[in-house]
């Protein structure tokens, strides 16, 4: 029992021994090692480096640790496209890095944050400020208010894109063309400016309770991207051009078309939030 | 087949379960939806501001009823067909949305006080077209008009909620 024992475990051994020798020997051993640091001089931790081989296009994958190192191993040799993959980030490329048998090639990274992101960054404590203020806690906790705030914002939104809309057909030329613009601006004025003080009201209560879910909503960004622009030039070239009775048609034309594009984004992209 | 029967045979034809499963068709729609009350409710209380004579009061209200109308209806329009569009997808939800049910008939009392204002107020209107102020029977249809879109409005929106 003893011998048959001693075979088994002798046989196995070998087994063993040999599968790792025959292993090693076709191993693809080459590996790429590197640090990720940002512009900031900052580690990135849990960043993908991939490799992709440019003869067979197989990809293989390293991520950074918490010190923000990575390895790719048992890369075979050959010529390599290494991509840097981080959120918020331009993605640097590295084309044809070569690797021979068993080679360690060391590649450090320094990644460029994007514009947007560094805004974003910046802008986060704000955030943080008006998810945790007592007007956004009281929303939350209340079972009517935000729905209530919500139409009061609707009800904004029809006095500002109305006014808008129709101070915009006159712009064109397409209705009250006996009246001077200026007088019909003056009659429209106040409809769309006191729907956007009704749509301020009430969208910065309605920030405050979901702040952060804004902050992580790309089409809260994009109506923003609209919002501003949108009111600078209401109260700049629009109401400019709206109270001259003797601006040029094209520059009417211009400012009608201007009115509606960045009115209509700012809409549409209110409306998206509720979705993503 | 009862009412209810039609709106779930609605709600779960084909289109409707495409229209309500879509990533981007219904938050087009319903964005579509959105611009549209703009133009259209707006130029209709651009017309209410008038006849309640807080707008544009030396404009004759024919003249003003000629500009706005060719305008307002198109908006209409395509309130009518985005909001069908939403409605198809989910009517049985509609059925039973109070809201919804305030929404129609808020609609349908506009519709009246529209044909109120056009069949009876309008006959003696050569008499006070040009008024800054109209009579108190067209001041109220102006009045009427605002609060019953005001109510439409926000029982639409709160279709979405459920208290």
């Amino acid at each position: 029992m003893m011998r048959f024992a001693k075979l088994t475990l002798a046989i196995l051994g070998a087994f063993i021994f040999s599968s790792v020798f025959a292993s090693s020997l076709f191993a693809q051993t080459s590996s790429v090692t590197g640090t990720l640091l940002d512009t900031d001089g900052s580690k990135l931790k849990y960043v993908t480096v991939k490799a992709t081989n440019t003869k067979t296009g197989v990809d293989r994958f390293g991520t950074s640790d918490e010190t923000g190192a990575y390895t790719i191993d048992q890369l075979a040799a050959g010529s390599y496209k290494i991509t840097v993959d981080a959120d918020g980030y331009v993605i640097p490329e590295l084309q044809n890095l070569s690797l021979g048998e068993t080679e360690n090639k060391k590649l450090d990274f320094t990644l460029t944050i994007t514009t947007t992101e560094r805004m974003v960054r910046m802008t986060l404590p704000l955030f943080n400020l008006a998810e945790g203020s007592g007007v956004g806690t009281a929303i939350r906790n209340s079972q009517y208010a935000f729905a209530v705030i919500e139409v009061v914002h609707l009800f904004g939104l029809t006095l500002l894109l109305g006014g808008i809309f129709m101070m915009s057909l006159r712009l064109f030329g397409l209705i009250m063309r006996d009246t001077p613009l200026s007088l019909v601006a003056r009659q429209l004025g106040w409809v769309s400016f006191s729907g956007l003080v009704l749509m301020v009201a009430t969208g910065l209560p309605l920030f405050a309770s979901e702040a952060l879910k804004c902050y992580k909503n790309d089409m809260y960004w994009y109506k923003m991207a609209f919002f501003f622009p949108a009111t600078i030039f209401h109260f700049t070239m629009y109401r400019k051009v709206t109270r001259s009775d003797s601006s040029a048609p094209f520059m009417r034309g211009l400012t009608g078309f201007l009115a509606l594009f960045l009115w209509f984004g700012v809409a549409v992209f209110g409306r998206a939030i509720g979705y993503f | 087949m009862s009412l209810l029967e039609i709106c779930q045979s609605l709600q779960n034809s084909d289109y409707g379960t495409q229209i309500r499963e879509s990533i981007y068709f219904f938050p087009i729609v319903e964005g579509i939806h959105v611009v549209a009350l703009g133009i259209s409710v707006g130029a209709v209380l651009w017309w209410d501001l008038r006849l309640l004579g807080f707008s544009m009061r030396n404009k004759p209200i024919s003249q003003m009823q000629a500009n706005i109308f060719k305008f307002m209806m198109p908006g209409f329009m395509l309130m009518m067909i985005t909001g069908a569009l939403l409605f198809w997808c989910q009517a049985e939800k509609a059925y039973n949305s109070g809201f919804f049910r305030i929404k129609v008939i808020a609609l349908v009392l506009a519709g009246i006080n529209i044909l109120y204002f056009h069949l009876r107020t309008q006959r003696s209107q050569a008499s006070w077209d040009n008024d800054g102020i109209p009579p108190t029977s067209a001041r109220l249809a102006g009045l009427f008009s605002i609060l019953l879109w005001a109510i439409i409005i926000a029982a639409g929106r709160l279709m979405a909620y459920t208290f």
